[in-house]
């Protein structure tokens, strides 16, 4: 993390969004990162993308784990919540919070070495469950703060920064996503802001478990000849099934489709989101297709980016609960202990 | 072996250049400024908010390394 906060001084003819809020209420401290590294590009959209959607800070919650990628809710959102927790075990604290008070926004910011190794467990779980929450790893194929061993995502013949090949087979996490449940997977490119900002903004919308994965290409041990996690790689195999376009409701759409080329979802919100097919045959609606799109295109080499998947009819973990309406950090204390009758009636009740 | 290094986004207090973190070996990370070579300890810089110093036992050996890793950066 750092210390090193950012002047607060700024200019008064700043744009400002609904709330009367700039991008600089959004940010938080200065990065520590290395210059041009992939992680700082998805704080920069996550930081749009509040922005645009006009968020109150103090109504997200972003936690993460232990690695580079987790070191950046530092760099942004300054005055939300926020949580470190230790290594692959963001899903299982951000679950808890969730389940005390389902009010807030939840963002859980890891990466691959967080969620793939140590942390694969919690990654589906959390998704298994059904946690309405917004969970995006940073994904690079390196242990980046441990100075570049390879990770669980990197593909198999990558190669890296000294010449070595990696000879284990990937996992790949937006399969597993779509495979445990998740109701929106989202994939992109650090590289490309315009994808991110519009997935980011979709994914916060959504009600229910969202899982966006991110390549975010490593300066420093991961941007070579040879590795598939590298800029020059991902630009030249990026395969983008469609582009997104988030309308707020009184937004008068001023984009003109070709007919049958464009979907627009009705966002839970009022918002809607417009979806331009740039796969015209691929149905972001169908898991099943979705799962096999994934793995037929990686077997050519090619990545697949954009909205992969989203469940028009998601719900979430405190709708298969049952719980109340009201955040359960809001009932009091008569209303979290009925006493020892009621106890000893649910207990009856189970015999 | 050339020992890990990485320019930073964060920038020197005093002459606003790059820094340049250098892994000089396991558990000893430093940030050094490549123009006024005020050096310090990578999390204590970073994380702790110690200023960067000119006395900070930083070799002669590391200090031509960080003139050639800054020379080959500013080069086109």
């Amino acid at each position: 993390m750092t210390y090193i906060v950012k002047p607060r001084l700024r200019h008064p003819a700043l744009p400002v969004n609904k709330l009367g809020f700039t991008h600089r209420d959004y940010e938080g401290t200065v990065s520590t990162l290395c210059a041009g590294c992939g992680h700082d590009s998805i704080s920069a959209a996550i930081i749009q993308a509040c922005f645009e959607l006009a968020i109150e800070p103090h109504r997200v919650a972003k936690l993460s784990g232990i690695g580079c990628s987790s070191k950046t809710p530092t760099y942004f959102l300054g005055q939300s919540h926020g949580f470190n927790s230790v290594h692959g075990r963001m899903p299982s604290v951000l679950t808890g919070a969730n389940l005390a008070n389902k009010d807030l926004i939840y963002l859980g910011v890891s990466g691959d070495g967080d969620s793939a190794s140590i942390g694969l467990g919690q990654f589906v779980h959390c998704i298994r469950r059904g946690v309405n929450m917004v969970y995006i790893t940073e994904n690079n194929g390196v242990y980046g703060l441990t100075k570049g061993q390879f990770s669980a995502t990197a593909d198999k013949g990558s190669k890296s920064k000294g010449g070595a090949s990696n000879m284990d087979t990937a996992l790949d996490l937006a399969s597993m996503a779509l495979m445990v449940g998740a109701s929106f997977v989202g994939r992109s490119f650090s590289g490309d802001k315009e994808q991110m900002v519009p997935l980011i903004m979709a994914a916060m919308r959504h009600p229910g478990p969202a899982f966006i994965d991110i390549v975010s290409p490593c300066v420093a041990f991961n941007n070579h000849a040879g590795s598939t996690k590298a800029y020059d790689f991902v630009r030249a195999h990026n395969e983008a099934v469609n582009s997104l376009d988030i309308m707020e409701p009184r937004n008068p759409i001023t984009v003109e489709y070709a007919p049958g080329t464009t979907e627009e979802v009705a966002l839970h919100d009022g918002s809607t989101l417009r979806l331009a097919k740039l796969d015209a045959s691929y149905d972001p609606h169908d898991r099943i297709m979705a799962m096999a799109y994934l793995q037929a295109k990686a077997a050519k080499g090619e990545f697949v980016t954009g909205l992969i998947y989203m469940d028009r009819q998601a719900g979430d973990l405190h709708a298969n609960l049952g719980t109340v309406d009201a955040p359960l950090n809001s009932l009091s204390e008569k209303e979290l202990c009925p006493g020892a009758k009621a106890l000893d009636g649910f207990n009856t009740s189970h015999r | 072996m050339e020992p890990f290094h990485a320019f930073l986004t964060h920038t020197c207090g005093h002459c606003r250049t790059p820094l340049l973190r250098l892994g000089l070996s396991e558990n000893n990370d430093i940030v050094v400024c490549p123009v006024c070579l005020k050096a310090g300890a990578f999390d204590e810089v970073l994380e702790e908010g110690v200023e960067l110093s000119d006395g900070y036992d930083v070799s002669d050996d590391t200090k031509r390394l960080v003139r050639r890793l800054w020379a080959e950066r500013a080069a086109p």
